[in-house]
């Protein structure tokens, strides 16, 4: 492996990716056949044994010459503008990818990939149904020359960089400690968590109750346990345990995704480093964000901490419908800052005036749940279950605020260049989308806003749709041929 | 070079002055065609459902539940018929608009330099009326972005024609 930089000649992976393709292959057929698998051996029968240690070593033999084989005959190379992939044990494969319809190369390490340092690299183009490439195991300076390559390449043959000013150097915009994890995961949204391990503790409880009634009536001798269990002091319990469960929920599961976040600027894109487990490399290229949203909650805001969310058009968005945004968290002002001038030329709302949905909003959101509620009443009704009735007592004030709170979060503002929309509960979401991202307008009206001459107005970009509720007649349709002005007369690469 | 000239918003083009066009009365029948056919399907279906499992006579009586089918056929129809004459679409030189909805209104614009591709597709029954779909296709999150049915055919290549020309002229 000694000249393997050299792009130009058909290259392979490390070998230590014939170990990754084992594991891979392996894992692929416990995940099938788990089912038929574990039976067999808690079924110990000594004869049986020794067929299926035979018929496992066979099939571990057959996987590992299977694992090199598709190692030996993939392999890969660049020439000109185009990265070529030739792969297949059998039925040979040659694909050829021009740079221009690369997307993205995201650079990914799970566990196995960081013990055996290596990175597995992929190639996502763009109207893909999934990821095209996944090289599973290269050297990190091999992974990075194909990535510098493929972006040079790019720029080149756009021809809209000099490239003299293509530099290498990272400049680090933000990089979070183990402090700032843990700041994340306390001020974390836990409600759902919250309610989900309540319900499960609440069935646990009854069932385990039941367990007690059931031994109590056969032991007639015993004490009544269902009188001792006390049911207040089981219900301090169960919200302990749900407070516990489900701050160590958030805590696991943002330290897992964002361990050791880093995020720097490098050849005018931004990239993301985080993980711990599954190390993940992102980039994040100007032109494909389509839109961030700064979220940010009261504890965060008391810890001065947001998160930014990218929403990102990706080749692999077909594959599973809702592509999920990459998230940053632990950004500060300065940060948040340095981010959206990274993105966004024109900053400036002084002269801009915000516009906030018709008081029918609240109308329109109070009878929607109004109306799932009485159908929930109504159920309990027809089940005869009055006890939980009270629950209303509870959930009708919380739903009351939420959707006051949703009411006066939201509003939109517009300048030269952005559209701000403003939304959230219990967050404060604000979207920064840029005019020419639009794809298409809709104006919708229902039969109770025509009335109040109120119309919905909702757009579309790349990666979602997003409404602004109940906005007078007038302003919606003076956005509506504004918004469309601007699309139709940007000459920019929209996506 | 770069420009940047302040935009007066009030005189930007306004869809408020866009004269609409509906889509074409014989679309109609086509609506009505594809109406009766779900009906006799759910009719037949219903007829030998009660014919030859007793245990469903048991459960409803076939008269109501006739009734229930023809009236909800009827109130298809009526709806139907009544938004039919709402549906209407526009082109301007740099998009195409297309309004709908009797309860639920709707207006939405396409820009033309946003479109990925469109597509012609002529449906069994609207091709005895020689009608037409035309298929609009954006990037965004929704695939099929807008479907104009009921166009005549003619009409529909010509459009197609136009976008396409002013795409990638």
């Amino acid at each position: 492996m000694d000249n393997s930089l050299d792009l130009t000649k058909f290259n392979r992976q490390s070998t230590k990716g014939v170990l990754i393709l084992f594991l891979q292959n392996l894992y692929r057929i416990i995940r099938i056949f788990w089912v038929v698998i574990i039976p067999i051996i808690a079924g110990k029968q000594p004869k049986k044994m020794q067929i299926i240690l035979i018929g496992s070593i066979t099939l571990l033999i057959f996987l590992l010459i299977k694992s090199i084989l598709t190692y030996l005959n993939y392999t890969f190379k660049i020439e000109g503008n185009s990265f070529i992939l030739k792969h297949g044990i059998l039925r040979k494969k040659y694909v050829s990818i021009p740079f221009e319809r690369i997307q993205n190369i995201n650079f990914k390490q799970n566990f196995i990939q960081q013990i055996i340092n290596v990175t597995q690299v992929d190639v996502e183009t763009a109207g893909a149904k999934s990821i095209e490439i996944s090289i599973k195991a290269l050297k990190r300076e091999k992974a990075e020359a194909i990535k510098s390559a493929i972006f040079t390449g790019k720029q080149i043959s756009s021809n809209t960089t000099n490239t003299q000013e293509i530099k290498d150097i990272k400049t680090p915009i933000l990089k979070v400690s183990f402090i700032g994890l843990l700041k994340e995961s306390i001020t974390e949204n836990h409600f759902r968590s919250f309610l989900l391990i309540i319900a499960f503790l609440i069935s646990m409880y009854e069932q385990v109750k039941n367990v007690f009634t059931d031994f109590s009536l056969k032991n007639s001798t015993g004490i009544d346990l269902e009188e001792t269990t006390n049911t207040t002091s089981g219900i301090i319990v169960i919200i302990i345990l749900a407070t516990i469960g489900s701050f160590s929920i958030s805590f696991f599961r943002i330290v897992f995704k964002h361990f050791d976040l880093t995020l720097y600027y490098k050849n005018q894109v931004l990239e993301i480093t985080q993980g711990l487990f599954d190390k993940k490399n992102q980039v994040l290229k100007k032109e494909k964000i389509q839109s961030i949203v700064i979220s940010t909650n009261p504890l965060k805001t008391l810890f001065g901490i947001s998160s930014i969310y990218f929403k990102q058009v990706s080749g692999a968005k077909k594959n599973n419908k809702k592509a999920l945004p990459t998230r940053i968290i632990g950004c500060n002002s300065t940060h948040i800052k340095t981010i959206k001038e990274f993105l966004f030329t024109n900053l400036d709302f002084s002269n801009s005036k915000i516009s906030k949905p018709n008081k029918y909003y609240l109308v329109q959101m109070g009878i929607k749940n109004a109306s799932i509620i009485s159908a929930l009443n109504l159920m309990l009704f027809l089940l005869q279950d009055y006890q939980l009735f009270y629950l209303n007592i509870g959930v009708l004030p919380i739903l009351s605020i939420l959707i006051y709170r949703k009411y006066q979060k939201s509003y939109f503002k517009l300048n030269e260049e952005l559209l701000v929309i403003g939304s959230g509960k219990i967050s404060t979401d604000t979207m920064y989308f840029a005019y020419y991202r639009l794809q298409s307008i809709e104006l919708k009206q229902t039969f109770f806003q025509r009335k109040r001459n109120l119309f919905d107005v909702v757009l579309y970009n790349a990666t979602e749709k997003i409404k602004l509720p109940c906005v007078p007649k007038k302003e919606a349709e003076k956005l509506y041929d504004f918004l469309l002005y601007q699309t139709e007369i940007s000459t920019k690469k929209w996506m | 070079m770069f420009e940047n000239a302040q935009i007066n918003t009030d005189n930007l083009p306004k869809l408020q002055t866009v004269q609409f066009e509906q889509i074409h009365r014989d679309y109609i029948k086509v609506i009505f065609f594809n109406i009766l056919l779900i009906f006799l399907v759910l009719l037949v279906a219903t007829i030998v459902n009660f014919h030859f499992n007793a245990k469903v006579k048991e459960l409803a009586k076939p008269l109501y539940v006739y009734i229930v089918l023809v009236m909800f056929f009827l109130f298809q129809s009526v709806y139907y018929y009544a938004s039919f004459f709402k549906r209407k679409y526009a082109l301007r030189q740099q998009d195409i608009t297309y309004k709908k909805g009797l309860f639920f209104k709707s207006t939405l614009t396409i820009p033309f330099n946003r479109i990925q591709h469109i597509e012609i597709d002529e449906g069994l029954f609207s091709r005895i009326f020689s009608l037409a779909s035309i298929n609009i296709y954006t990037a965004g999150a929704n695939n099929l972005d807008l479907a104009i049915k009921g166009i005549p055919k003619k009409k529909a290549a010509e459009i197609k024609e136009f976008i396409t020309a002013t795409i990638h002229g």
